[in-house]
């Protein structure tokens, strides 16, 4: 599915990334670890084609160069990312770009657009499953959002997608305890042997809820450890100074 | 033109022109106005005892330049205005100069005025004077004023969830003037 050969990403010269590989599998789940400023979000933001990085390497994305798609071309093509800070947009209606977004990418997978009814329906079983509360969707995109709302927004619009590659940008930062329990169990309801899942995160407790296929250390923008789903564990108790 | 009771009107601008209300006693007016050709517009208002105006305009400058003054005299007390003009410019510029006058003797007004300019290119430029000339204490009085390219990060966000870069940002221009459109849609 993704395939990160000899990645280096630096802004004004400054190298946050240096010298990462990662091959993550159809169905697999990596969680990826690590301290504030080891590259996580860099690698994320990357991933979904965010401008402004100077970047060398290779990132192959079901066989194609990733580096050469715009944004779009990437969610049309079934990578979606969760954002660690979901962006506000006034004057955008919630409900109303959710469809756009879904209606883009059928139609990029040769897909009729969905109607406004059949789309209703779908948002609202989805929401329903996520325990999100309908009157968000009526709202301005991510405006006033809780912090939690605007997490299970992001988890709602990729339910709604269903990408084949999610990249979830420390999802769990800043999430109660029952909301963390919904956003997991959103997660796992999507799992599948045809999907794959990047999950960024500070912390294992995410990791309790979705048991990882694979668990890496990033420090200071390099992968220095990789193990199952037991190095979370490890992590929790040692920290990550221990395992430079 | 003197306005009595209730009057509502969405003025398409064509030329250059100075427009007058006189807003009579407990009378409202909701006025929307728009223009993609770049005019120079004057609009007077002037307000009775107890009555309310709002003023709203949205703006496209596609290589043109659009100038919007404003003038707002509250004449009589408790009255009532709200201002809220924008603008988007592309290769263009505007200007918007807006006045409030509360003289000494009319308490109890209420006056707001906003002005938002959003600007495409590198090219492009937002003028924005607001002025109140505030001499009653008894008065609420607002304005604000912001002028900024469209936020890249917005554009980012949209353009992960599949759309192109255009109408990414074609859907912030909808946006930046949607609380003027739901307003008119509303009327």
């Amino acid at each position: 599915m993704l395939k990160i050969k000899n990645l280096k990403v630096s802004i004004d010269n400054k190298e946050i990334i240096k010298d990462l590989n990662l091959e993550i599998k159809q169905g697999e789940i990596h969680a990826l670890m690590g301290p504030n400023g080891s590259g996580k979000s860099t690698l994320s933001n990357v991933l979904a084609g965010k401008d402004g990085y100077n970047v060398t390497g290779e990132i192959l994305y079901k066989g194609e160069d990733l580096l050469k798609m715009s944004i779009e071309e990437r969610a049309r093509k079934g990578l979606f990312m969760a954002f660690q800070y979901p962006i506000e947009i006034p004057g955008v209606n919630t409900i109303n770009f959710l469809k756009s977004s879904l209606n883009v990418v059928r139609k990029s997978n040769k897909k009729e657009a969905i109607d406004t009814f059949e789309f209703l329906d779908l948002v609202k079983e989805k929401a329903k499953a996520l325990n999100v509360n309908g009157s968000i969707l009526n709202r301005h995109l991510n405006v006033g959002f809780s912090g939690g709302e605007k997490k299970k927004n992001e988890i709602l619009q990729m339910s709604v997608l269903e990408p084949m590659f999610a990249i979830l940008d420390e999802t769990d930062s800043g999430l109660d305890i029952d909301s963390l329990k919904i956003i997991s169990n959103g997660i796992n309801s999507l799992r599948s042997i045809c999907r794959s899942f990047l999950i960024i995160t500070h912390y294992q407790r995410l990791l309790e809820h979705i048991k990882p296929d694979f668990v890496h250390v990033l420090v200071d923008g390099s992968i220095i450890k990789t193990g199952c789903s037991e190095l979370a564990d490890e992590l929790e108790k040692v920290g990550y100074g221990n395992k430079k | 033109m003197e306005i009595k009771n209730n009057y509502k009107k969405v003025i398409s601008l064509k030329e250059n022109s100075v427009l007058n209300y006189d807003l009579k006693a407990n009378s409202s007016a909701r006025l929307f106005f728009c223009n993609y050709a770049g005019y120079i517009t004057e609009i007077n208002v002037t307000l009775g005892e107890n009555s309310s105006c709002e003023l709203y305009g949205f703006f496209k400058n596609n290589n043109n330049n659009t100038n919007v003054i404003t003038k707002v005299t509250h004449k009589g007390k408790k009255s009532k205005c709200n201002q809220d003009f924008r603008f988007v410019n592309k290769k263009g510029s505007s200007s918007f100069e807006g006045k409030i006058t509360i003289p000494k003797h009319i308490p109890g007004c209420e006056s707001h005025m906003l002005n938002k300019n959003l600007l495409l290119d590198d090219n492009s430029k937002a003028f924005s004077k607001p002025e109140l000339d505030i001499n009653n204490d008894d008065t609420i009085c607002t304005h604000g004023s912001t002028t900024g390219p469209i936020d890249e990060e917005q554009i980012f966000y949209i353009q992960s969830r599949g759309l192109s870069y255009k109408d990414s940002v074609n859907m912030l221009i909808e946006a930046f003037y949607q609380d003027i459109k739901s307003k008119m849609e509303a009327s």
